[in-house]
């Protein structure tokens, strides 16, 4: 009797975690469906998870100039990796060095990094400061400097950092260890679970931004691909709503394929950061067994 | 190992912003230059570009920077090479043609515009802060360069439509004048197959006052849709309805916006009045309702944002029409010879004109090109809006790319766009003319059917030259004095007339209300403000 009920709430649970994780991925399957059904098919039956007209139109009209889409593949996976990388870096160094007692103007110090947060330059003043005065308009520096710095990861690091023992520090000092060998063979080790998460959260803001391409980017070559997609279908829509202003559209609209092209850029635009979420994992679950380092 | 991997990484990094250095420094130069010379030096500067590889001897070419709101282009840069071959011969200028994505296009201008970067020409139109714009002084005056610097573009564009582009008498735009002209006769159209089915005479709607065509074609979708069932009579959405924007169904136009009160009747145009209060607006409302009841329009069509799938599907029997000339007047138009966003296949269609033919007071801004007023090269941007208008080649190999590589003619004669070639994405009016008296700007099917496009767009460009023009050309309202009172009309207005011109409500019983609310909103304000500044300048 008593197992049985424990079996109930068994299965209870089962088929709740069950549905919820229909739930997270049924949608995924279905637009990759779409994606590859044929437009009319979409227009007159509806949406299917199986394709009833299996057509691979939508991906050849997103691929059709195939090299500016490769290469902004390229952009993005590069500025993701290297602007990760490099906001972990910084920000890790800057929460460390908050942290660090030794530094005795940390307080002050810590003022410049806050007061961002309550008064900010705006979007004229950055715009000028990065096209009259640092002149990266145009540059890949400019995708990747322009996420360098975030207040929040600092905070969530210093109070991460906070609760690494100073006593190990110490014995690390009393060893022999300079400060650059504690932070990179010390701290850094330790804190894999909030660099981890941290990562994950800025390699998305690059993976996802559009924004500051569509700013600072004016040659084809630096294009990032979230703003190649979403020029593709501001494109298709465009040529849909503004068919009144140039007639010669008119002609071209028949063909578009707006669902299926909108559900084919999608599955391109998560495509490789998926990979991500499986591969950090680990990371996140051992975030649970952080106290194990005692004092 | 791991340390490697990082290693590698910031070296990966480092690298990129080496050559980030080697850009910018590319860049500061050049701008450091520029500051220098940028002291209203309006006398050509020429050797400010020395760096530009331009393979000619004599060195002085002039680099010209050209915003405009497109998608990524494929293959730009072999199209612009040979276009910047053309104009550096021409006239001693390097283009750089650079696309912004159109949902970000206005606001780039904003930003450019305000930071005080570096532009030289870029497109506008009164949908696209034409006006903000020049009330800030931001468009160079260009009223005694076009008629000695672009004399052609000055004297091909009909007079009427530089009203459109003057602020305060000064011209501050080139008009782009496109192939389909600029005159308006509005009108709608029906699908042919169906009229014939059901032994429907669309030439009766011919010139009809639209009330009393919607009531004709009542009669007809409702015969229609018994044979068809599955059809949609007429299109109702949230967006856009008969008095939303099509001031000219009317016999009326906007002071303004389009979409707030205070329209004039075109045979009265010293009176304001409030369009929702006109016996027109209660009757269009009725037969809406009519319609609704009896089934020939969607139920959802108050809260339909996107008719587009019904619209491919070729769901309608019924539609507007902006295009003209009519099946009457030009029967082979191809133009209107089939439903929006179908093919003359799936959905023929005819069309009639019922209003007068005008050029709408916003007609000169709705694509212009302007030149900045900080630029130090404003007779040079000039120069090349002139060649951009007048040679041909030039403008056909930027806007269309190069015949039997980005488009072809198969051997009846008829064009088509290559895949995954050269494409401007249709937005060849955004940068020049589109029109030419020799139709040599434009791509048409080399039989028949373009000769017939070629003779349906004269048509247009003879009513160009005779139509009326809108009383209120060149009338800018300023909305300033009653800002809150729109934002309050407008919100009333977005919540209760799409329901009415969908006939989701009955209008007896509604549309006193709908006029209460909108008085308690204040827009008597705006009436009597639009009235003064009508008088004001009419004066």
């Amino acid at each position: 009797m008593k197992t049985g009920k424990f079996k109930i709430s068994y299965a209870v649970i089962h088929i709740l975690f069950i549905l919820l994780a229909l739930a997270c991925i049924i949608p995924l399957l279905l637009v990759l469906g779409i994606s590859l059904t044929d437009e009319k098919t979409l227009l007159a039956e509806g949406y299917h998870l199986i394709p009833r007209q299996f057509s691979t139109f939508a991906y050849k009209y997103v691929f059709a100039g195939a090299t500016s889409v490769i290469r902004a593949y390229g952009v993005t996976i590069f500025v993701t990796a290297v602007g990760t990388v490099l906001h972990l870096l910084f920000m890790s160094m800057l929460a460390y060095g908050l942290t660090r007692e030794e530094v005795t103007a940390r307080n002050k110090l810590a003022l410049f990094v806050y007061l961002p947060v309550l008064f900010n330059g705006g979007m004229i003043p950055t715009y000028m400061m990065m096209t009259k005065y640092l002149h990266l308009k145009n540059t890949l520096t400019v995708l990747i400097l322009i996420y360098l710095a975030s207040v929040t990861n600092v905070l969530i690091m210093k109070n991460f950092f906070r609760s690494i023992p100073n006593s190990l520090l110490e014995s690390a000092r009393i060893d022999g260890s300079g400060e650059i060998r504690t932070f990179f063979k010390i701290v850094l080790p330790l804190s894999k679970p909030s660099l981890a998460s941290i990562g994950l959260f800025v390699a998305i803001a690059y993976w996802n931004d559009w924004t500051t391409c569509s700013l600072y980017i004016e040659t084809p070559k630096l294009q990032t691909l979230q703003y190649l997609l979403q020029s593709l279908m501001n494109n298709i829509r465009y040529l849909q709503q503004n068919a009144s202003a140039s007639r010669s559209m008119e002609f071209a609209i028949a063909e578009l394929p707006n669902e299926g092209a909108r559900m084919a850029t999608c599955i391109l635009a998560v495509g490789p950061i998926i990979l991500l979420y499986p591969f950090l994992q680990k990371y996140f679950e051992s975030g649970l067994t952080i106290g194990a380092v005692k004092e | 190992m791991k340390r490697k991997v990082l290693a590698l990484l910031l070296a990966g990094a480092m690298a990129c912003s080496v050559f980030a250095g080697c850009g910018g420094e590319k860049d500061s130069g050049n701008d450091s230059q520029k500051v220098q010379s940028d002291d209203a030096q309006k006398d050509e500067t020429k050797d400010e570009e020395g760096q530009e590889p331009s393979g000619e001897e004599t060195g002085d070419i002039v680099e010209l920077n050209f915003y405009y709101s497109n998608s990524p282009v494929a293959d730009q840069d072999r199209i612009m090479d040979k276009a910047n071959e053309i104009i550096e011969k021409e006239i001693g200028v390097h283009l750089n043609l650079i696309p912004v994505d159109g949902a970000q296009y206005a606001e780039k201008m904003n930003l450019m515009i305000n930071t005080g970067d570096d532009w030289d020409l870029c497109f506008t139109a009164h949908w696209m802060d034409f006006y903000n714009h020049t009330a800030k002084g931001a468009y160079a005056d260009l009223t005694d360069l076009l008629p000695t610097l672009a004399p052609e573009t000055y004297s091909r564009i009909p007079e009427g439509l530089w009203e459109g582009v003057k602020v305060d008498g000064k011209i501050v735009a080139v008009v782009n004048y496109q192939q389909w002209g600029a005159a308006q006769r509005k009108g709608f159209r029906v699908r042919s197959d169906i009229a014939e089915e059901v032994g429907f005479d669309w030439k009766q709607l011919e010139d009809k006052p639209t009330l009393e065509a919607l009531e004709i074609l009542g009669d007809f979708i409702g015969k229609a849709l018994e044979a068809h069932p599955d059809m949609i009579g007429w299109e109702t959405a949230q967006g856009g309805n008969l008095f939303k924007s099509d001031c000219l169904y009317w016999d009326m136009d906007a002071v303004g916006d389009t979409e707030v009160p205070g329209w004039i009747r075109l045979d009265d145009p010293k009176t304001v009045i409030n369009q929702f209060e006109t016996d027109e607006f209660m009757e269009f409302c009725k037969i809406m309702r009519d319609w609704y009841e009896k089934g020939y329009v969607r139920k959802d069509g108050a809260t339909v944002t996107d008719t587009t799938p019904d619209r491919t599907a070729a769901k309608f029997v019924a539609e507007l029409c902006y295009g003209w000339p009519d099946s009457i007047d030009f029967p082979g138009n191809a133009d209107v010879a089939k439903m929006s966003m179908c093919t003359p296949e799936n959905a023929p269609a005819v069309a009639v004109s019922t209003t007068r033919t005008i050029i709408p007071a916003g007609a000169g801004a709705n694509a212009a090109v302007a030149v900045n007023a900080n630029s130090k090269n404003i007779e040079k941007a000039v120069e090349l809006i002139e060649l951009l208008n007048t040679n041909d080649e030039l403008y056909m190999l930027i806007t269309q790319g190069e015949e039997g590589v980005d488009h072809v003619y198969d051997e009846e004669g008829n064009y088509s766009l290559v895949d995954g070639m050269y494409n401007f994405n249709y937005n060849e009016w955004q940068i020049g003319q589109s029109y030419s008296p020799t139709f040599t700007r434009a791509l048409y099917n080399r039989n028949e059917a373009g000769e017939m496009a070629k003779e349906s767009q004269g048509i247009v460009f003879e009513a160009d030259k005779t139509a009326d023009v809108s009383p209120l050309s060149g009338f800018v309202f300023n909305s300033e004095p009653v800002k809150t009172q729109i934002a309050n009309c407008s919100a009333v207005i977005d919540e209760m007339l799409p329901s009415l011109c969908s006939g989701s409500i009955d209008p007896e019983e509604n549309i006193p209300q709908f006029l209460e609310r909108l008085e308690s909103a204040g827009v008597n304000d705006i009436i009597a403000e639009k009235q003064a500044q009508i008088e004001a300048w009419m004066n």
